[in-house]
């Protein structure tokens, strides 16, 4: 048995998810993801682990740079000039390394994908109806127009866009950053896809507007039985809204459970510090509290744990070796020093 | 308290801009041209190829631009070189833009070394300048108006090859086209209905502009004696021959000026368009 089956057994321990249907439909194994750039190899992803079960909703979290999105766009093979090696699997299948051609045919219909910018991401010289047409047309190529059509318009009436028939016929431009975020949902679930990666996909658009398309993907997820993995930053739309969380960091997935006991008992410093950035309403914070440092550079790694440099809690064996996942109370943390994280949360929490 | 005045909201709707000022001077001049050219036979009272009168008659009422050395009507060949030098260019435009749109995008999408490839045919052929290779080419093909042609084609499509290369290049980046190959769209319609119609308006407002310079290389090759040859009625040619008797200036002043006003407007045209395409991001 391997490392890297070994902590699965652990996850499936530890995961309370729907114990029906145990088959992971996306399954990440080490997987790594370099950029060769001038001034060195960037190590963006450096072994992650990671699995979506059915019907899931898995989120994501990690500062910027910590490699959620480039583990997602890698598995879908959208990295251009990346070397990526590992693992990642649909259902069996191995995505790493497959053929553009056979990826293709998985990109949207098995698992797809929406991004963070919803004003750019709709092609702005078709109206919307012809491009969510041109999409289930590209899966299914017999597909008449017409069907086509009738097809868009209900797609974008289970999106909740009133008078979908008459938004059939506009532009990108005639609607607002909301519309077009689900749009871009509607464009995704067209062709009934196992697994939808949302890329950030509420931090663009005005706050009321993020809780409503939250809740368009939790409808969807569960109407669907749709896998989500939610890629974000936003702890609190983590913790309303999924089941389970990874938290990236450097590269790495550093701590990973269920939401309730990952928020109420973290184990590593890094959730522990992330938590904490979190602004609370029952208590008065005269200074915004935040994660001291930056992030560490992917072309220089510190040896040891990445985020030694940052932490409070680090000690001598941290810079000594990378810490790997390891059972924490209910969640797995990849840190040496879980248990005195763990005591001052003690102290601390309320 | 005081109050701001607002100016009075505009009446009148604004015409497209390439009907405004000297856009509007140009599509009039390019279809008076074209009207000329399709119905010449029909009204002018002089054959171009045969004598209509007394030699190198200067200027008069009847003869508006004076014969020439023939006695040859030259007002009448001035605008029978319409029928020659506009085809031409068009011809040249067309199948340098698809040439170069063939190339230029499978270059800028495919990339790698079809790009480089690709790309070193276009510096190859655009570090000559493109009178001297168009002579060239078409010397070694022999004289004549079909071999200046294709010279002009091969000379002509690596401007449109490199504008859409780098317009496809910044396109293909775009998120709304790496989200539609998120969602699985075929590589073939992306190009097609994704990068193109972003990319395709500097190909366009360059061609429209460069429909004079085709007229006016046209006319340079006929005037050194590669493109049409002296009997037919063609500007360069013409004024070739005026050149021979350079006193008697309206011969090759007429073919001049025919090139001049044509020139000219598709230069405003081309300028027009440039402009209303500026505002690229208009429709993200």
């Amino acid at each position: 048995m391997t490392a890297a089956e070994a902590r699965v057994d652990r996850v499936d321990r530890v995961d309370p998810v729907d114990p029906v249907d145990r088959e992971p439909v996306l399954q990440v194994r080490d997987l790594h993801v370099t950029f060769s750039t001038g001034a060195g190899d960037a190590r963006a992803v450096r072994g992650v682990d990671l699995d979506v079960f059915p019907g899931e909703a898995l989120a994501v979290v990690g500062e910027s740079g910590s490699g959620k999105s480039v583990t997602m766009l890698a598995l879908l093979g959208l990295l251009r000039g990346a070397r990526v090696t590992g693992s990642a699997r649909y259902r069996g299948t191995e995505l790493v390394g497959m053929d553009v051609a056979r990826l293709r045919q998985i990109r949207g219909a098995k698992v797809s994908m929406i991004f963070q910018d919803p004003m750019t991401s709709l092609n702005p010289v078709l109206t919307i109806g012809k491009q969510l047409g041109l999409v289930m047309r590209a899966h299914e190529p017999g597909m008449p127009k017409r069907i086509a059509r009738a097809r868009a318009i209900e797609l974008l009436d289970q999106v909740a866009i009133s008078q979908a028939a008459r938004r059939c016929d506009s532009y990108p431009h005639e609607l607002s950053g909301g519309m077009r975020q689900r749009v871009m949902i509607a464009m995704a679930i067209a062709n009934n896809p196992e697994v939808l990666i949302a890329d950030e996909p509420t931090t663009a658009l005005d706050v009321t507007v993020q809780a409503q398309i939250m809740e368009l993907l939790r409808d969807l997820q569960h109407e669907h039985h749709l896998a989500l993995v939610l890629i974000t930053h936003d702890l609190g739309v983590v913790a309303g809204s999924t089941d389970r969380v990874a938290v990236m960091y450097a590269g790495r997935v550093v701590e990973t459970g269920a939401v309730d006991p990952l928020f109420g008992h973290p184990g590593h410093p890094y959730t522990r510090g992330l938590l904490a950035c979190l602004p609370r309403l029952d208590e008065r914070h005269d200074i915004q509290s935040s994660i001291p440092g930056i992030p560490t550079s992917p072309l220089s790694l510190p040896p040891g744990c990445p985020f030694a440099p940052r932490c409070s809690y680090a000690e001598a064996a941290c810079t000594d070796a990378e810490p790997a996942l390891a059972p924490h109370h209910q969640t797995l943390a990849a840190c040496f020093v879980t248990t005195r994280v763990a005591a001052d949360q003690e102290v601390t929490a309320p | 308290m005081s109050t701001i005045a607002l100016p009075a909201p505009r009446a009148r709707r604004r015409r497209p801009p390439w009907l405004r000022g000297g856009a509007l001077i140009g599509v009039i001049s390019v279809l008076v041209w074209a009207i000329v050219a399709l119905t010449l036979p029909l009204w002018t009272p002089f054959d171009p190829t045969a004598p209509a009168g007394p030699r190198l008659m200067s200027p008069s009422w009847d003869h508006l631009m004076g014969t020439d050395a023939l006695g040859r009507d030259v007002f009448t060949r001035a605008l029978w070189g319409s029928r020659t030098s506009l085809p031409i260019a068009l011809i040249v435009i067309v199948f340098s833009v698809i040439l170069g749109t063939i190339v230029g995008a499978a270059a800028g999408f495919l990339g790698g070394w079809i790009d480089a490839v690709l790309m070193r045919f276009v510096d190859i052929t655009m570090a000559f300048p493109p009178i001297l290779l168009a002579m060239a080419i078409t010397s070694s093909l022999g004289p004549g108006v079909r071999n200046a042609l294709i010279a002009m084609v091969l000379v002509w499509w690596p401007i449109y090859a490199r504008l859409l290369r780098a317009q496809v290049i910044a396109v293909r980046q775009r998120e709304y086209v790496e989200s539609a190959e998120a969602i699985g769209a075929p590589r073939f319609l992306i190009l097609r209905r994704y990068v193109l119609p972003m990319a395709y308006t500097p190909v366009l407002v360059n061609a429209t502009m460069d429909f004079g310079q085709v007229v006016l290389l046209t006319a340079s090759l006929s005037f050194i004696g590669l493109g049409a040859r002296p009997p037919s009625a063609e500007w360069g040619a013409m004024i070739t021959e005026g050149a021979v008797s350079f006193y008697d200036w309206w011969i090759a002043a007429a073919p001049g000026i025919a090139i001049i006003l044509v020139v000219l407007a598709f230069n405003f045209i081309g300028d027009a368009l440039r402009d209303s395409f500026d505002v690229k991001e208009i429709a993200r």
